[in-house]
């Protein structure tokens, strides 16, 4: 059984949530609520570089934001 | 918040200052209250923390099982950091690529000598603390409370193919796992559940965590190696209720107990298999020796652990003659569970499709390695959450109409042998079902231009089958294609301490 996300011969976009989190969409299916698209149409591959190239700090937006306000103790 | 959205390190703070001299830990080195490993983990905390160590850094659990890792992985937690999960075994080499995968800079050790024994194994200066001397010096350290979505634990999971991936798990996952097994399995305080897994595997955490939210005790044994029948009595003698055990170990312990039946330890409640499928033969040899109901789990180190359980019911099993594979069961609270065609639709119950998972379950992603997330957690468009991600399995499931799911074998795992469409389950079944077998794993290799099925199987003790003998009693029984192209026999398979499989440790098939 092929997987929607494994064919080299698709296209795909990179897509993002507010918690700035890539991921792989299929280009042919219609982008979920809360993603917004940052690349592509694109081959698989290119798209997968654009997210090594661009999504270089992986913690949540929302952890990021709550560390840089406190790190209040209990 | 509720106690379920608690994190674990201060559900454990808040059980140790609710029943301070109940046992937390039983270990080969003595015992714990939870008082004493509340204490110790502040003192090492202290350590750490002073040492600069804190949200989002990771730490090598450098302690084997026992009291010293119970205190260095709450000790990590109270500083606010995460645990690098690595048996501190592995080989130099390794565990140097995997603290610079993990970008980890501190190290809880025994005491000072192993701390500097690992140090050098590694070729790189970590900060350290000791779990040795940690008895004062805790007193006073207030424990971080980990910020939402903040870092657990990084776990390197053991692929079959390519490089490991470390798994990043955050904090919300852990709370919902702890709380939601803590439930299901009935825990109180007056639970003594055994410590089986290594310690630098996953599940330890599930054997330990949802123990320790409830104030009950969590014991190891000092070798996870022994067979089922030395397991026994230590059981027995500490009274254990509650076991978590590889699935391979207790479907041998079943076998073991049908050919020579003795009554099993009158503490254990409840038995919990996980880490491979089971199978209803062997649930059959279980209930019919008197064993305690069995709980089989199904979930990945990307799930935060468990993800899905079945409740293996004796009565279940009257009617339905042979041998089939457990099913995965349902959802836990908080887990989604999606079985999607090729098309990304949800496939009709009873149909195959492969298994995405979702919710508060999921990890969040591999650390440090962005295309292997984006690739593997992919948009979840079923829910009416926004910005939701899911997690694809690569395992192959139907749903059945009650809503209970069932495995039908890895995406990878279905070859075409001849024109013929092989579950490499189904073979497996099939010679598992041998009276001579008792271990059996089939693998697709390519032989000469052609893909063919092979298959290693482990002897049942005091029979000595050749391959020759067991293909020709397999021809008699099921059809040709499942019939493995090459079959070898072996004194035991190799499995990695998880109980799973090691597919580099099997011998390359012979010619023909």
């Amino acid at each position: 059984m092929s997987n929607p996300f494994e064919n080299d011969n698709a296209d795909y976009l990179v897509v993002r949530n507010d918690e700035l989190q890539h991921a792989l969409w299929p280009a042919t299916v219609a982008v979920p609520a809360g993603w917004t698209r940052v690349h592509g149409p694109a081959p698989r591959q290119n798209c997968l570089d654009h997210v090594e190239r661009n999504w270089t700090d992986m913690r949540p937006a929302s952890l990021v934001a709550a560390l840089a306000g406190n790190t209040a103790r209990d | 918040m509720t106690a379920s959205e608690l994190p674990v390190p201060l559900l454990i703070a808040r059980q140790a200052a609710a029943t301070p001299d109940a046992t937390a830990v039983l270990g080969p080195e003595g015992e714990l209250t939870y008082r004493q490993l509340d204490q110790r983990a502040r003192a090492v905390a202290r350590e750490l923390a002073a040492a600069g160590a804190g949200p989002e850094d990771t730490v090598l659990v450098g302690v084997g099982r026992g009291a010293d890792w119970a205190v260095a992985v709450l000790g990590i937690w109270y500083c606010g950091a995460a645990l690098l999960l690595a048996d501190p075994a592995t080989p130099d080499e390794r565990l140097r690529t995997l603290l610079a995968a993990a970008g980890t800079r501190y190290l809880v050790a025994a005491d000072h000598a192993a701390a500097a024994d690992l140090q050098l194994r590694v070729g790189t200066e970590l900060f350290w603390a000791a779990t040795t001397g940690a008895e004062t010096g805790g007193a006073d350290f207030v424990p971080a409370r980990p910020a939402p979505g903040a870092l657990a634990y990084v776990l390197f999971t053991s692929g079959s193919t390519g490089a490991p991936k470390p798994v990043a798990v955050g904090h919300p996952g852990l709370a919902r796992q702890a709380h939601v097994l803590a439930e299901r399995y009935g825990l109180t305080g007056a639970d003594r559940v055994l410590q089986f897994a290594a310690p630098a595997f996953d599940v330890s955490l599930e054997e330990a965590l949802p123990t320790w939210c409830t104030g009950g005790a969590a014991v190891f044994v000092a070798d996870n190696m022994v067979s089922p029948g030395e397991l026994e009595p230590f059981l027995a003698g500490q009274r254990i209720s509650v076991v978590n055990l590889p699935t391979p170990y207790w479907a041998q312990w079943a076998k073991d107990v049908e050919r020579r039946p003795r009554p099993l330890p009158a503490s254990l409640r409840r038995v919990v298999i996980g880490s491979d499928a089971g199978r209803t033969a062997d649930l059959r040899r279980w209930y019919g020796a008197g064993g305690p109901p069995v709980t089989s789990a199904y979930g990945l180190t990307e799930s935060t652990i468990t993800a899905t359980c079945h409740e293996a019911r004796a009565t279940a099993l009257d009617g339905v003659p042979g041998d089939e594979v457990i099913p995965l069961g349902v959802p836990l609270p908080g887990v989604r569970a999606y079985v999607l065609d090729e098309e990304l639709t949800e496939a009709a119950d009873g149909e195959a499709g492969e298994l995405y998972l979702a919710g508060a379950c999921l990890a969040r992603g591999y650390h440090g390695r962005a295309a292997l997330t984006a690739e593997r957690f992919v948009p979840d468009p079923f829910t009416e959450e926004r910005g939701q991600r899911m997690y694809r399995t690569g395992d192959r499931v139907r749903r059945s109409p009650d809503g209970t799911l069932r495995f039908l074998g890895r995406a990878d795992d279905q070859v075409k042998v001849r024109g013929h469409r092989v579950e490499l389950k189904e073979v497996e079944a099939a010679v598992g079902a041998l009276p001579e077998v008792v271990d059996v794993v089939a693998r697709a290799v390519t032989h000469l231009g052609e893909v063919q099925v092979a298959a290693y199987v482990a002897a049942a003790p005091g029979r000595t089958p050749d391959a020759a003998e067991l293909r020709r009693e397999l021809s008699a029984r099921v059809p040709a294609h499942l019939v493995p192209a090459h079959l070898t026999v072996l004194p035991r398979l190799p499995r990695t301490p998880g109980g799973k499989l090691d597919p580099r440790a099997l011998p390359e098939i012979a010619a023909g």
